[in-house]
């Protein structure tokens, strides 16, 4: 007893003397506030700050190497208004919708497998995660390189089985297509690792007194392991969406948005505008739209996850 | 894993089908996974003429590492000690500064200390390239671009929260005992975070440490757009420079992609009990 009331004093601001001054109580937990302070500063000026500074800078012209002029909602205004915009957004709703699908799908399935792998889990289990940790750039070319009209092992398999080679590269809809399979094969392992983390901790008893009742594996699976994977579910998908919308590294070496603006997320047709065309603030003003959908979906999925099964 | 025992018990036919079908799908996508690093390596195995002219080969005829050797020149050099330079800098920054924070979010009750771990939560929700631009303008006006430093603190910046996340969730598993007893030796509260806890969440920072360092060396983005010489290239760009060549040298190019990737898929398989350990706790709590 005498220890926890040792560490309380130290640290704990229950204790702290009632009526004090603000530089006082701060004093009083100067130690927690050291340890803090360089995670805070950084955080601060090298993120928060920034994105302050996006949105006001979303209300600027803002050239190179000639003053901002401020603009108000101009440059939503055009981005509102052109089409290139809704395409953009379009084919970021079907990438970022169809790797959460398809990712949480895989991810899910492989880690039910797995779970139940009794030879070779470690092996298994390292191999099916290693697409996580391959640098962007590298999966980028590992695909390109599959993906080859002439010499690709894709168009090999295609031609075995039938089909005619596909020129993935140079056509609008198979590059999107490739796209999706490429960062599929980048993502799903971690929707893996975090579902076979969450069924670890799913009771074994449960399922033993469910067979006792006769009840079967398809409905075990409904009514055991969904409902207690919720909390990993709403984070992963949350992780997963963000990831897939951030997602600018992986198109950026894969197709550049191309052709023909098929594979342009709004993550490149950022890029593109401010470091190809140097409209600052226009570009912005994308980075703002991006964020607020962001913040949007996390929203979202909070009220989904939560308003049906935690009350 | 338990569950062999109920697994035995139904025997029936359809129960072996299925518990057929479910290997058959695990093993292909074993497969799957590892088909274009396995496509990647072989291909960077083969000569530059093989690769060009001979067609699909699922085992490299004649073997060479001509590829490697014609890859091996100064620039290469350059780009992999900045690479290390850059990943090594941010993981031994990223763990000062993310640990303490850590233990202060896991142990210490303070004024502002919801605010301060939302103000965290949130910067993980702003994309990357969100603030691409107004940092662009920044570390131009502070002379930072194409330095170290830029890509050490736009890196460290990026891993910081999840980071933080990640030591508090080891801090939380260590019971607080340990830091009561210290206190009740004498120890002011530093120091029984340095004496007696810190040793005990090696395990937590061995997990940051390859999170971090996985990032930083991953990183593209970031050197494409902020750096511009050699002297501060990393490999990511080594390998985006091959990239717009009429005909590209595969053989040469997956031998590239093969060195830039290896560090750390060499990593993540001798730590990989401690990072995936890591990612799980880190992305728990946040």
């Amino acid at each position: 007893m005498r220890r926890e009331a040792q560490l309380s004093t130290q640290t704990s601001g229950q204790t702290a003397p009632q009526r004090v001054s603000l530089m006082q109580r701060i004093w009083y937990h100067r130690t927690a506030y050291l340890f803090v302070l360089p995670a805070i500063l950084v955080v601060l000026f090298v993120r928060l700050l920034p994105t302050l500074e996006a949105i006001r800078l979303s209300l600027y012209d803002a050239p190179m190497g000639r003053p901002a002029r401020f603009v108000g909602l101009a440059n939503y205004q055009r981005l509102f208004t052109e089409s290139q915009f809704y395409l953009n957004l379009r084919i970021t709703a079907f990438f970022t919708l169809s790797v959460v699908v398809l990712s949480l799908l895989a991810g899910l399935l492989l880690a039910l497998l797995l779970r139940r792998a009794f030879v070779g889990f470690d092996l298994l289990r390292t191999g099916l995660f290693l697409p996580y940790v391959v640098m962007p750039v590298v999966v980028a070319m590992m695909w390109r390189w599959m993906a080859d009209p002439v010499r690709g092992i894709l168009n090999f398999g295609l031609n075995l089985l039938g089909f005619e080679s596909i020129a993935f590269l140079s056509r609008p809809l198979p590059a999107l297509i490739l796209l999706v399979i490429v960062a599929t094969w980048n993502l799903y392992p971690f929707p893996m690792i975090m579902f076979l983390a969450g069924l670890s901790t799913i009771p074994e008893h449960l399922y033993q007194a469910a067979r006792v009742d006769g009840i079967g594996r398809l409905r075990q699976f409904f009514e055991i392991t969904l409902p207690l994977l919720k909390p990993t579910l709403f984070i992963t998908t949350t992780t997963v969406t963000l990831f897939a919308l951030y997602a600018v590294e992986l198109p950026l070496a894969l197709t550049q948005g191309g052709p023909a603006s098929s594979t342009e997320v709004l993550g490149i047709r950022l890029y593109v505008e401010a470091f190809e065309y140097f409209n600052r603030g226009f570009a912005s003003a994308i980075g703002v739209v991006i964020l607020v959908i962001n913040v949007l979906l996390v929203l979202l999925f909070g009220q989904l996850f939560t308003a049906k099964w935690n009350r | 894993m338990r569950s062999e025992s109920l697994h035995r018990q139904g025997g029936s036919l359809t129960t072996k089908l299925l518990k057929g079908a479910g290997i058959a799908l695990l093993v292909l996508g074993f497969i799957g996974a590892l088909l274009p690093i396995y496509w990647t390596l072989i291909t960077s195995l083969r000569s530059a003429n093989e690769v060009r002219t001979l067609g699909i080969e699922f085992w490299p005829r004649n073997p060479t590492l001509e590829n490697f050797k014609l890859l091996f020149d100064r620039r290469l050099a350059d780009y992999t000690t900045n690479s290390l330079v850059v990943a090594g800098s941010t993981v031994l920054l990223g763990l000062l500064i993310a640990t303490p924070a850590g233990y202060a979010a896991a142990r210490f009750h303070f004024p502002g200390k919801r605010l301060l771990l939302g103000v965290l939560l949130f910067t993980v929700m702003v994309p990357g390239i969100v603030i691409i631009v107004p940092l662009y303008i920044q570390m131009a006006r502070w002379r930072l671009l194409d330095t170290y430093v830029v890509l050490i603190v736009l890196t460290l910046a990026y891993v910081t929260p999840f980071t933080v996340w990640l030591m508090k969730g080891f801090f939380e598993a260590i019971p607080a005992n340990i830091d009561n007893a210290a206190l009740v030796d004498g120890y002011s509260p530093l120091g029984a975070f340095v004496r007696a806890v810190l040793p005990l969440a090696r395990h937590g920072m061995a997990a940051g440490a390859v999170y971090i360092f996985i990032q930083a060396w991953n990183s593209f983005l970031y050197p494409l757009i902020f750096t511009s010489s050699d002297a501060v290239k990393t490999l990511p760009l080594f390998l985006y420079s091959f990239i717009g060549f009429y005909d590209i040298d595969w053989g040469r190019l997956t031998a590239a992609a093969l060195i830039a990737a290896s560090p750390v898929i060499i990593l993540y398989v001798l730590l990989q009990r401690v990072f995936l350990e890591g990612l799980v706790v880190g992305s728990v709590k946040g």
